[in-house]
């Protein structure tokens, strides 16, 4: 399951595929589908509508890999930036709340004999996040993770919690800045 | 969808709701309205602009350990899409940079090796050395990285980092890895490489620092031992090493069986 593509780095393939470049496109696409496909399908627990954004998705790279800019942040967080604002607008459409099925937990295909190094590096990584969402205070840590997993709205996640519109907006804040503190601001 | 009250802050009301939004934004947990509303707040605030642009990077890391393959079929159907698929216009890059790039193929290890430490990878050349380092417990008789690297149950698996490789030799029957690092550069200054048995659940245990990389070929004999550990990985510390991986791994030597 080796993903490693050999290519260029991320940014130099997305102005490629700004000019039209298809081969680009096809090793972005390689480099990060599992991670876009995961993310979104995380958020509508439904393989079937994220299989739908993530073409989206991938669309949206081609059509405006031009608009894509290096200096601002990395290619992958360009990518997964799309990826997870098509996927909150879909989960909160009336079509994706009555279609979403419950098996989400079985159709988790992890890998636990995948100990190629790009995987290792994937789930060391994975524990470094999930140690440091630990550190948030627990209302930090669930507001974030209501409005990032589950595509709530701050009112929503307001709500949920049981706290005050500002105090839910700032823990989304704060709970943001210290995991990126914890994270080292790794892009 | 949403009952908005105009006295919960919606409102750019001068207090400083708008800067509250921020985060809620950046986790697009903001309505279509709200979103316009922020964005044009954007263009006027620059506090705002850089704590989206400082935060986007530490959101898209929310979505790592969630990574799942796609139904095969959905690359070429993008594929097939893309050839009739007319795109926006942006800047074109250099033609030549585009061309000295690609012609570079980097491994994924490497790209994080290259975009994510602040040192120039530059190639160091010398004479081998073999350094031991770390404690052995004291009920052990003495292994030495020889020791292992000349057992007859020795197992070896080696990575690629850019110009640099990296072999972590195994022995069961010693229960002990040594680590062999190749046209390395010296860590940057201040800090220092450390090495991490890393387990099935992803969690790391402390295998050691290396030392000073002063010649061409670095062995170094792992603290602890490999037991069930899947793969040895190395990552970028303050000098005195730290408890746990503080950064991303530079690389992740997958250990066999």
């Amino acid at each position: 399951m080796s993903k490693d593509n050999g290519a260029a780095d991320l940014s130099a393939l997305l102005s490629a595929v700004a000019v039209g470049d298809q081969q680009a496109f096809a090793e972005v696409y390689d480099a990060t589908a599992a991670r876009v496909f995961g993310l979104v399908h995380r958020v509508l627990q439904d393989r079937g509508q994220a299989e739908e954004v993530a073409q989206e998705v991938f669309l949206q790279v081609w059509r405006s890999a031009g608009s894509f800019d290096a200096t601002r942040g990395s290619g992958l967080t360009w990518i997964l930036t799309l990826a997870h604002r098509r996927a909150v607008d879909r989960v909160r459409s009336a079509v994706s709340r009555s279609a979403r099925e419950e098996v989400y937990e079985s159709q988790r295909v992890s890998g636990p004999r995948d100990h190629t190094a790009e995987a290792v590096e994937e789930r060391m990584e994975a524990r470094r996040v999930r140690t440091a969402l630990q550190r948030l205070s627990e209302t930090q840590r669930c507001a974030v993770e209501l409005a990032f997993f589950d595509g709530l709205t701050h009112p929503e996640v307001s709500d949920r919690l049981g706290v005050p519109l500002g105090t839910a907006k700032t823990r989304i804040r704060d709970g943001l800045r210290k995991l990126r503190n914890e994270l080292g601001g790794a892009s | 969808m949403n009952d908005q009250d105009p006295d919960k802050g919606e409102v750019d009301d001068g207090s400083g709701a708008m800067h509250d939004l921020a985060g809620a934004y950046l986790l697009n947990a903001v309505d279509a309205r709200e979103r316009v509303r922020f964005e044009q707040h954007l263009t006027g605030c620059v506090e705002c602009r850089e704590t989206v642009a400082e935060l986007s990077g530490t959101v898209a890391e929310l979505s790592v350990g969630l990574e799942l393959e796609p139904p095969p079929e959905l690359r070429g159907r993008l594929l097939a899409q893309i050839v009739n698929e007319p795109q926006n216009p942006g800047a074109a890059p250099e033609q030549d940079e585009l061309a000295q790039r690609r012609s570079r193929p980097v491994s994924r290890s490497g790209r994080r090796w290259l975009a994510g430490i602040a040192a120039a990878a530059a190639v160091a050349v010398g004479a081998v050395t073999i350094t031991q380092w770390g404690q052995d417990s004291p009920d052990q008789a003495v292994v030495a990285a020889q020791d292992v690297l000349e057992a007859p149950d020795a197992v070896r698996s080696t990575e690629r980092l850019g110009p640099s490789t990296v072999t972590v030799v195994t022995s069961a029957s010693l229960a002990r890895s040594v680590l062999v690092a190749e046209e390395m550069d010296a860590a940057p200054q201040g800090r220092a490489y450390q090495l991490w048995f890393v387990h099935e659940d992803g969690s790391a245990v402390s295998a050691g620092l290396m030392p000073p990389v002063t010649s061409e070929s670095t062995t170094l004999l792992l603290e602890g031992h490999p037991d069930d550990a899947i793969a040895v990985g190395l990552t970028v510390e303050p000098s005195g090493g730290s408890q746990q991986p503080t950064s991303e791994p530079i690389v992740a030597v997958p250990l066999e069986g």
